[in-house]
């Protein structure tokens, strides 16, 4: 994370969109642990925002992958309504709002999840 | 329903899966259907899956509209666009570029709503919710002609308009 905040001025674009897939494996690793392998954004999406026992990461989960989706897929228009990334979402702000509270907050409810305060530690 | 020729009244005829029975249905049009009583219930069960779904999709919009009509003053446009896969996906699109946190929080807490609510077992919806951007960069996150939109640009692409009080409504590119 500290290599991430390092390069956020330049590209934060990018910062957001390995918060984003570092979030993912973190789901991935509770999921796997409770035997559910889902090979899609779709699949994995409809679990987390279905099932109760999810649903507190997934609040702290979809902002960032929404977020991920601006930052890969959103081009910037003729019109300079959206002319970057940043222009949505300030580097000080892919700070503290993806790293230090989404992607934290995503693994102390992952931490609850599987009743393991060890967990990513 | 069939009729009691002694007394004109219709009855319900019981068809048992499985039975081997061939159905034969002629319609008003004259187009007949000579069907195996199995193939009879797989297609009442389509017709039932199917509608069933528009009925959802009615109701979904109906919320989403007054969804979209209470955060109105937030938003320059919302759609609902059909993914490859056959989900819906909900896209507003803010009313400033910058990031607006608060509705970040409503769109979520809405996402989980829809996915809770029983109304909607057969639909799946993801949300998205993106910078005020033009339709052009907007255009890649719709799909083409699988549309509904409930407020949008106008036709300068920088007027934003608003249909107050009416469910999304199919748009054509």
């Amino acid at each position: 994370m500290k290599y991430l905040q390092e390069r956020v001025v330049d590209f934060p674009q990018w910062v957001t969109t390995v918060t984003f897939y570092t979030a993912l494996q973190v789901v991935e690793a509770i999921l796997a642990k409770d035997g559910l392998h889902p090979t899609s954004h779709e699949t994995r999406n409809s679990i987390l925002r279905r099932e109760n026992r999810y649903q507190s990461l997934w609040r702290f989960y979809r902002p960032l992958w929404n977020d991920s989706l601006i930052a890969r897929y959103l081009t910037s228009d003729d019109g300079s309504i959206y002319s970057s990334f940043a222009d949505y979402l300030p580097p000080a702000k892919v700070v503290s709002i993806h790293i230090n509270h989404n992607l934290h907050q995503l693994i102390q409810r992952a931490r609850t999840v599987i009743g393991d305060q060890d967990f990513l530690a | 329903m069939d009729r009691d020729l002694t007394t004109k009244k219709a009855v319900a005829v019981l068809l048992e899966e499985g039975s081997g029975v061939t159905v034969l249905v002629d319609t008003q049009s004259r187009h007949r259907f000579c069907l195996e009583v199995d193939q009879v219930v797989k297609a009442c069960q389509s017709f039932q899956a199917g509608y069933e779904f528009f009925q959802q999709l009615e109701d979904l919009q109906d919320l989403l509209s007054n969804w979209v009509l209470q955060y109105k003053s937030r938003l320059n446009g919302a759609y609902i666009t059909f993914r490859s896969t056959g989900d819906l996906l909900f896209v507003v699109v803010q009313k400033e570029t910058e990031r607006d946190d608060e509705l970040v929080d409503l769109l979520t807490s809405l996402d989980i709503s829809i996915a809770s609510d029983e109304r909607f077992t057969q639909l799946k919806v993801e949300v998205l919710q993106l910078p005020k951007t033009s339709r052009s960069s907007l255009d890649a996150f719709l799909s083409p002609d699988r549309v509904f939109e409930h407020a949008g640009y106008g036709e300068s692409g920088s007027q934003s308009k608003f249909i107050s009080g009416q469910r999304l409504t199919t748009i054509k590119y």
